[in-house]
């Protein structure tokens, strides 16, 4: 599954991955008419891993309609086409295309966008892992140590939860987080999806809590300590993903909400890969402290 | 400043309550302002008036407070509102 959903790739069997309970079923199909530039309201234009990517859609809006019609191109790689709640993504191969590049930019981008528009899941930038089945997010700005940390918990024999684009939801009062792909890049090389997790989390469940990185000096203490208010709120705010400028109403009530209900907490972590296994234990012990001795 | 000069909070200015903290986020250039306890009540009485004089009239029958104080006290705080971009005034 990814992101909780069954993907069916009727022109790559291969890519099936193992079934499980899942919130539903995304058909992601070949169509060689998709046209890059049929819609005419270019909400988004950058530099993405090296490549021009686009967002484009057929109407200005206030706010997407259920037909709204979308289309995210990787310039030269690929275009996705789909409907705001369509349940199923189309695309279509450019010149430089391959089975790689393709999983790449649906996984790391293309879906993230469609959850985001079709108000499915919230993103945050972050790492996620396990711990004792209580799933914990990692945050921290770009060359913050996010990847760091989260690979290092992973051969440690942690769950990967998610190693960048951490999909949210909230229902009844309690904020989820959602597995996002078995996949784990810790390096920087551009439009790979990365190493195959052995032990990827396979449910969703409920954010225990947050920690927000801060590099410190190699030889200072690891410290965590709890944040309120407003540090807090901006700090969630910094590592915001998805976060659409026709949905920004929405989405800084989400993450007050999400400030509300899950504890987060600032951890000084010494910039001394040597001290990582001291990071871990800190974590660890502060998610499930040990049993007092009686 | 003339107390009947009907003012605007734009539409990118959200309030946002977060453990016993009130804050106000400008979406359009993603700074925060955090509220004490007295910039929340004006806050909130603002949002339902659009001159600081109805504002007063409201608080002063509400609230036992002194209107001379009231009236400093929400000038002062709206002077700060405009420097941070959360608020505007229209010209007399």
């Amino acid at each position: 599954m990814v992101y909780n959903f069954h993907l069916l790739f009727p022109n790559f069997p291969q890519f099936f991955l193992e079934e499980s309970d899942a919130s539903g079923t995304l058909v992601i199909k070949e169509e060689e008419g998709i046209d890059p530039l049929a819609f005419p309201v270019i909400l988004i234009y950058q530099n993405n891993q090296d490549r021009n990517v686009t967002l484009a859609t057929d109407r200005h809006f206030d706010t997407p309609t259920a037909d709204q019609e979308w289309i995210f191109t990787v310039e030269n790689v690929i275009s996705f086409a789909w409907k705001t709640q369509g349940g199923e993504i189309a695309y279509r191969f450019l010149e430089e295309a391959s089975e790689d590049l393709f999983r790449f930019w649906l996984y790391h981008i293309a879906l993230p966008i469609y959850f985001s528009i079709a108000q499915i899941y919230k993103f945050l930038h972050a790492g996620a892992i396990e711990i004792e089945a209580k799933t914990v997010l990692f945050m921290a700005p770009s060359f913050g140590g996010k990847s760091t940390l989260t690979d290092y918990f992973l051969q440690k024999g942690h769950p990967l939860v998610t190693d960048d684009k951490m999909a949210t939801f909230e229902r009844d009062g309690v904020y989820y987080a959602v597995p996002s792909h078995p996949y784990h890049r810790p390096f920087r090389t551009v439009e790979v999806l990365g190493h195959e997790c052995a032990n990827p989390a396979s449910q969703v469940r409920p954010i225990h809590a947050i920690y927000i990185l801060e590099k410190s000096d190699p030889t200072e203490d690891i410290v965590i300590r709890p944040l309120k208010g407003i540090e807090k709120f901006s700090r969630l705010h910094e590592g915001g993903e998805m976060n659409f400028s026709f949905f920004t109403p929405q989405y800084v009530s989400y993450l007050a909400g999400l400030a509300n209900c899950v504890p987060v907490y600032a951890i000084r972590v010494p910039h001394d890969l040597e001290r990582l296994e001291e990071v871990h234990r800190a974590i660890v012990n502060h998610t499930c402290p040990p049993q007092e001795l009686s | 400043m003339n107390l009947m000069n009907p003012y605007t909070i734009p539409s990118t200015v959200l309030l946002q309550c977060v453990d016993e903290e009130t804050l106000l986020f400008n979406s359009a250039n993603g700074l925060f302002f955090a509220l004490n306890e007295t910039g929340a009540m004006l806050w909130e009485e603002m949002t339902h008036a659009t001159t600081l004089h109805a504002v007063i009239e409201k608080m002063v029958e509400v609230y036992d407070v002194e209107r001379k104080q009231l009236e400093a006290d929400l000038i002062a705080f709206s002077q700060t509102l405009v420097t941070q971009g959360l608020l505007s005034f229209e010209q007399a």
